[in-house]
């Protein structure tokens, strides 16, 4: 029995590297997806941090039956789906909670640099406007996930997926390109 | 599928906040963890212990009791006790959160099935926690009022006791069935409107 906390240590240990690696590789479509469902900084860092904590607890029981990437952005927008419905309720008893992303210029001019920025605003705005499927859907297409895999995560078929997408991304290029409100 | 190149160009250069290392995020999410878990422990010992002494002081008082109708105030007000610790282990612990490594329309349907629980709950608030205390106190309350009476002393307190924890009753109902459960409702209204595709405000 001498073995057992050993075996036990090694399983934590294999957990938590594994937790480290995962969530570094995905972060950055992490951090993206959160912009997806949460204006205010602090809302995005606590969703971050919920993902997060629903990797860590399910990771045990991943057994490989999905790829790696479904299975992360499944929890992360089941997670995210939760958490906003929370945080739009509480921001409509709390007019002027949320507040805009504070975009970096970079290097590039400041013309460029404000023309970007403005339609990423209007891109994810519109993004956060769409029903909770038809967001989930469209921020997986636009990570680069096929049909297939969008099909995984949402289990919307692929031939609803296709014709989903037409409309969906019809919608957002004329918000960004009209560059104004709904 | 035909990809649109600029939005996919648009979303993938967005600004995002600073990346944060995984170790670094592993003990914030441990931390909070065990901080939610404390916490929930406290709460479930807390109300024990007030169950406790309310179950001791009430046993105490009938004990000690002549008047019937304090006596059996008393011995409702006890019982009341014991039944709301043992609701609150058995049948008013909330369910876990649904496992997020599902479909999102299972997840949807699971996260909906566990706010009906909590709105159920709630809703019966007045039935397993509030009633059975009420009826004791009240009970006490005519107990006191007829002693008063028979005595000839002054019947201010018998009097204005009952208006103030029906006062401070009618405001747990309110917390409860009235505020709680529109909160509940308006965050199921959120994830149900997903499910049926209909457009959410933001």
């Amino acid at each position: 029995m001498v073995a057992e906390p050993a075996v036990a240590e090694a399983k934590n240990q294999s957990h938590s590297g594994r937790f480290c690696e995962m969530f570094e590789a995905y972060q950055p479509a992490l951090r993206r997806l959160v912009s997806a469902y949460m204006v205010n900084p602090a809302d995005r860092e606590d969703l971050l941090q919920e993902i997060a904590a629903g990797i860590w607890k399910s990771l045990p029981g991943f057994r490989a039956e999905s790829s790696e990437r479904t299975w992360i952005y499944r929890i992360a927008h089941n997670i995210a789906i939760r958490s906003s419905s929370q945080v739009r309720v509480r921001s409509a008893r709390e007019p002027g909670l949320e507040s805009s992303f504070d975009h970096p210029s970079g290097d590039r001019s400041a013309e460029d640099a404000l023309l970007l920025d403005e339609r990423q605003r209007e891109l994810m705005d519109a993004i956060r406007e769409l029903p909770a499927t038809d967001r989930q859907i469209v921020t997986l297409h636009l990570e680069g996930l096929s049909a297939a895999e969008i099909e995984e995560v949402t289990g919307v078929s692929a031939g609803a997926i296709a014709t989903r997408l037409t409309r969906i991304r019809q919608k957002l290029t004329e918000r960004v390109q009209g560059g104004g409100g709904q | 599928m035909n990809r649109p190149d600029d939005l996919e160009q648009l979303w993938k250069t967005q600004p995002v906040d600073p990346a944060v290392k995984g170790e670094e995020m592993r003990k914030i999410i441990l931390k909070k963890t065990e901080k939610f878990d404390r916490t929930i422990r406290r709460r479930n010992i807390r109300e024990t212990v007030a169950a406790a002494m309310v179950a001791i002081f009430f046993t105490y008082i009938a004990w000690g009791q002549r008047n019937r109708i304090d006596r059996a105030g008393s011995i409702i007000l006890v019982a009341s006790s014991v039944w709301i610790v043992y609701y609150m282990w058995r049948r008013g612990a909330e369910p876990p959160d649904p496992n997020p490594d599902q479909t999102l329309e299972g997840y949807q349907r699971a996260l909906v099935r566990k706010y009906d629980h909590q709105i159920r709950l709630l809703r019966n608030v007045k039935f397993w926690y509030l009633a059975p205390m009420y009826v004791g106190l009240l009970t006490v309350s005519v107990g006191l009022l007829k002693e008063r009476v028979e005595k000839g002393s002054p019947i201010g307190f018998a009097v204005l006791y009952p208006l103030v924890y029906t006062a401070l009753f009618a405001a747990v109902w309110w917390m409860n069935e009235i505020h709680a459960v529109r909160k509940l409702e308006r965050m199921r209204a959120q994830v149900t409107s997903g499910i049926e595709g209909g457009e959410t405000e933001c």
